[in-house]
């Protein structure tokens, strides 16, 4: 019995440590708010929170965390009676009462009695508490919690709220201890229906697993019960084709059943006719006898097989009409289900807002910058998959808004704006389909000419384009591959790539993302996303025998054009549209596929879809357009991370998958395309496949160098050994050398030096590949003139493929 | 001179009447020869069993493919499916054979003939795709036909693989006394080269 209770009590305290880590989440991101923000739903919201807190831990018997939260009760009931907002020192109060909450939370023992009961008078009183809280404790409590910003030092009660003490819950972590939390819960909820003695737990408690009608559950069980649930469409369609099969079968008989009586007939009279003949002939030959008897059989069997198929006709159309039934039933089944997961996955945004606040807070925090973020709109529902799609891009934004766009204090101050950054957060509907958020803050903003200049660097863009595009336009470059206006790389970002992915994963929803900016004032971030995954749409195309979708919003219109209408200049297609010349590619070049390539049919059109891409606007010549479909979006399976050109596949009502192009890559790749129009400036240079020599002693990774290198569209040959490779320098053009350092003969570091000493190979840019790690090596790599040095551990193809793409 | 090129004619002929007695011997041996060959291996085959603790019992799903016996560890098969024609992506690397759609996911079909260099014949019209799957990844390998689950001995497992060229070897966790390679399915799951992550 001892035992029993003991687990029991474990149980509880593990149930409740969960519930109170979700609800001083709650808090922490409340009180990252400025105090101007706290109305009465607010204000509500907070004292709901702790009045909850202070009910589970009297169920838990935590007698000194029941006790703070009894006098911060107190508190905010005041201020709720009050009406009239918090002040900035009642709002330093609570924070401080969050902080000593999570001092109790970690360690029930952590304040002694004495010490906080006087807390708990003044707060009660709302006395603020600075000064009289125990630095060694704020330490402490910093120490026993893991990968928390130091503590800030303590400051004049007047200072702006940002650079409180407030303890604040990184978010990196929450999501694991969400999980285990959720894992606990699900123990703890299932322990309830089996154990009475749980039943008299306080109704605060029991709320955790299901208040106001809402239960948690594991997210990965829901994406699984998702999956099934798409399953069950395809069985749908399965039993409707069943169905359909057997009607035809039925159908089949109808031609039977036309000549069923002109046989019967026909029978009938031949057997009268034989036995009349019989009659007749009273003494016959034994021959006759026997064909008479062949006759009989034949006509007995044809009778019989009569019967034998209108039984068979009863048996299908019965059979038919039961699996009628039951596809209906499946159906009317699969499609309820359907619904009901659309509407079970719909989420509120406040999902996505939690823990950002916090976030937010704390890299401001460590980075000497002060920032408020407000959030509204946030009631809104959104399809659970798009959030969960969107809650990286969001963290990533607000991380460079705050790294980047915020300026420091002080700066800020020269520039006459208030010490405060704001950083808005606004969700809101956009139409049934198609939702905003938009982020917007009053830093520094993108600077459109850094942002060309950067572009013109990273051959994203050339100078005559740039000089002709429009600050606007300018400011989506920041979206591009490997634009960043950050002169350094930061851990937050500045990498370059960031702002990409963002854009990437919201196109990949069928979204968009635009950025207006006002350099020196600020720049507002808007994202469209659809509401809900079934609303993506697609235009389904042919090339040769595939199938391949092409995102909707990509694709301005679809043209038939004759063939004298595409214009061939020296390989170049080009077709007019709006007066205007525009590039036309076939599909199936870009994508690389072997076609069988026929001379084109002067009476057939040409069947174009016309794509936009960020103002691009370029012809995709494939070999039918098929139409226009909703799809669900699925990504390529873990193996297939990121496939070039490809944003992901969807499974077709029969069942069949059909690949989704990425209209981003397509134009890239297009003008990376052999014997393709590009912009007159670059033609030249990109013509040429550029030559890599390998030189590597190891056949598996020379294989494995090679195909990288050729599917990334280089020209590579291969050398066995340093001997080989300097061998192979001396008689051929090469624009590039990849090298192993371990190599019989002549190693990476001879055949470097070996390069760098002759005067024809000076320019020649070399990758040292190697297995060796230590960093003499690499010192060794770098003196004998390798321009990168690459280990073979962190050797991943993207890796390797930039740096020789920024080294050529 | 000449006597040194002298050739014994007849030494030679009864070498190869030798020979070819011996060949034929061998591939048709008396019923009662094979029968003792037969129980001989059976013996052989039954022996390790009985000695053979439970840390040493290795169960493995046994499958062909380009006409060479492979197996892997259960623990890392997901399922076994039938292979529905996979459909093509483009642009992914010749060993990516396509995609197929499993229980409403999309998982990618491995070639390992093309991976592993091995000829591209061979193949039987009752294909099945083993998808494996660990923390998070997960891919499918086109078999050529699956035998079932055997139980294999780690002990005589042979690890020494030096007369085995290529990239297989790497991948191997040893080759058992019948010459079935026993695939490392975790090796292949991690394996960052296998894993296609191609940004332009």
């Amino acid at each position: 019995m001892q035992d029993r209770n003991e687990a029991l009590k474990k149980r509880l305290l593990e149930a409740f440590r969960m519930e109170a880590g979700d609800r001083m989440r709650i808090l922490a991101d409340a009180f990252a708010m400025p105090a101007d923000a706290y109305d009465a739903a607010l204000v509500e919201s907070v004292f709901r929170e702790v009045h909850s807190l202070k009910g589970a831990a009297r169920a838990v018997s935590l007698g000194a965390v029941e006790k703070l939260c009894q006098a911060w009760e107190t508190l905010l009931a005041d201020i709720k009676r009050s009406g009239a907002g918090v002040s900035e020192t009642q709002l330093s109060v609570n924070r401080k009462c969050h902080g000593l909450l999570r001092q109790l939370m970690a360690d029930a023992a952590a304040i002694p009695n004495d010490q906080l009961s006087d807390f708990c008078r003044r707060i009660e009183r709302g006395e603020d508490l600075a000064g009289s809280a125990p630095t060694e404790s704020l330490a402490q409590d910093s120490a026993s919690s893991d990968a928390e910003p130091p503590p800030v030092q303590e400051e004049p009660q007047d200072i702006p709220p940002q650079i409180e003490t407030t303890p604040i819950t990184p978010t990196v972590s929450s999501d694991l201890s969400e999980e285990e939390a959720a894992q606990t819960n699900e123990a703890a909820s299932s322990d309830e229906t089996t154990q009475p003695t749980l039943r008299q737990r306080p109704a605060e408690l029991t709320g955790l697993a299901g208040s106001g009608g809402m239960l948690r559950i594991k997210a990965e069980h829901l994406d699984e019960l998702m999956y099934q649930v798409e399953d069950l469409q395809q069985a749908k369609l399965e039993a409707t084709q069943a169905c359909l099969m057997l009607k035809e079968a039925v159908a089949g008989f109808t031609e039977w059943r036309k000549h069923r009586h002109e046989i019967t007939t026909a029978a009938r009279q031949l057997r009268t006719h034989i036995e009349h003949e019989a009659e007749r002939q009273a003494s016959h030959d034994q021959l006759l006898l026997s064909i008479e008897r062949e006759q009989q059989t034949l006509i007995d069997f044809s009778a019989w097989a009569s019967d034998f198929l209108g039984q068979w006709e009863y048996r299908l159309s019965q059979l038919a009409k039961t699996s009628e039934k039951v596809a209906r039933g499946v159906a009317t089944v699969a499609d309820g289900m359907h619904a009901q997961m659309q509407a079970v996955l719909l989420l509120p945004c406040s999902v996505l807002v939690e823990g950002l606040p916090a976030m937010v807070q704390e890299i401001a925090d460590s980075l000497g910058k002060k920032v408020q973020m407000r959030y509204s709109g946030e009631s809104l529902q959104v399809d659970k998959r798009v959030l969960d799609e969107l809650k990286s891009p969001l963290q990533h934004m607000l991380r460079n808004a705050v790294d980047h766009g915020v300026e420091t204090p002080a700066r800020r101050r020269e520039m006459g704006k208030p010490e405060c950054a704001q950083i808005e957060l606004d969700f809101m509907q956009e139409n049934a389909g198609l939702f905003e958020v938009r982020i917007r803050d009053d830093g520094l903003g993108f600077d459109p000419a850094k942002l060309k200049a950067k572009a013109i660097a990273q051959k994203v863009l050339d100078e005559d384009k740039a000089a002709a595009m429009s600050d606007k336009d300018a400011a989506q470059l920041a979206f591009s591959s490997g634009v960043s206006t950050s002169s350094i790389i930061t851990d937050l970002s500045g990498r370059g790539l960031g702002l990409a992915i963002v854009r990437e994963k919201v196109e990949r929803l069928g979204g968009r993302i635009l950025l207006e900016t006002t350099p020196g004032s600020g720049s507002t971030i808007t994202l469209q996303a659809p509401t809900s995954m079934a609303t993506y749409r697609a235009l389904l195309v042919r090339v040769e025998d595939q199938l391949m979708a092409i995102p909707a919003q990509a694709v301005e219109r679809v043209l038939r054009l004759p063939q004298e209408e595409i214009k061939s200049v020296e390989n170049r297609l080009s077709f007019t549209l709006h007066n205007e010349a525009n590039p036309l590619w076939r599909l199936s070049d870009i994508l690389g596929l072997t076609t069988s390539v026929s001379a084109p049919d002067k009476g057939v059109c040409a069947q174009v879809a016309v794509m936009n891409v960020n103002g691009d606007r370029f012809g995709l010549m494939v070999d039918e357009v098929i139409g226009d479909h909703e799809v669900i979006i699925k990504p390529l399976g873990s193996q297939l991370l990121r496939v070039r050109n490809i944003l992901g596949a969807t499974q077709m009502g029969d069942g069949r998958i059909v690949p989704i192009l990425h209209p981003f890559d397509l134009y890239k790749s297009a003008c990376n395309t052999d014997s393709a129009p590009l912009q007159v400036g670059d033609m030249e240079e990109l013509r040429r496949r550029k030559r890599i020599l390998i030189a590597e002693d190891s056949v598996t990774s020379r294989g494995l160098l090679k195909t990288i290198l050729e599917s990334a569209g280089y020209e590579a040959v291969t050398a066995n050994d340093g001997v080989d490779a300097w061998e192979a320098l001396k008689h051929g053009a090469f624009d590039l050398m990849v090298s192993d350092i371990e190599m019989p003969r002549l190693d990476g570091f001879g055949l470097t030096a070996k390069v760098r000493a002759d005067r024809r190979f000076a320019e020649l840019p070399v990758v040292l590949v190697t297995a060796l790690q230590s960093p003499e090596d690499k010192e060794r790599g770098m003196e004998a003139g390798a321009n990168a040095y690459i280990v073979k551990s962190g050797f991943d193809q993207a890796n390797l493929l930039e740096i020789i793409r920024q080294l050529l | 001179m000449k006597g040194s090129t002298y050739t014994d004619w007849e030494a030679l002929k009864r070498n190869l009447q030798q020979v070819e007695q011996f060949l034929a011997n061998e591939f048709n041996p008396s019923p009662d020869s094979a029968r003792a060959r037969l129980q001989e291996r059976a013996r052989e085959l039954a022996e390790p069993e009985k000695e053979e603790d439970e840390s040493d019992r290795m169960e493995a799903l046994v499958f062909e493919l380009a006409q060479e016996i492979y197996a892997l560890e259960p623990e890392f098969i997901a399922e076994v499916v039938p292979l529905k024609p996979p459909t093509p992506i483009p642009c992914t690397p010749p060993y990516v054979l396509g995609v197929i759609g499993v229980r409403g996911r999309i998982v990618s079909v491995l070639d390992l003939r093309v991976f592993f260099d091995l000829p591209l014949k061979g193949l039987s019209d009752r294909n099945s795709v083993v998808v494996l799957s660990q923390e998070g990844r997960e891919f499918g390998l086109l078999t050529d036909r699956v035998a079932g689950i055997r139980v294999l001995s780690r002990k005589r497992l042979n690890t020494r693989l030096e007369h085995l060229s290529g990239v297989r070897k790497e991948y191997l966790l040893g080759v058992t006394p019948s010459h079935w390679a026993v695939l490392d399915a975790y090796k292949l799951l991690h394996d960052a080269r296998l894993i296609v992550n191609d940004r332009i």
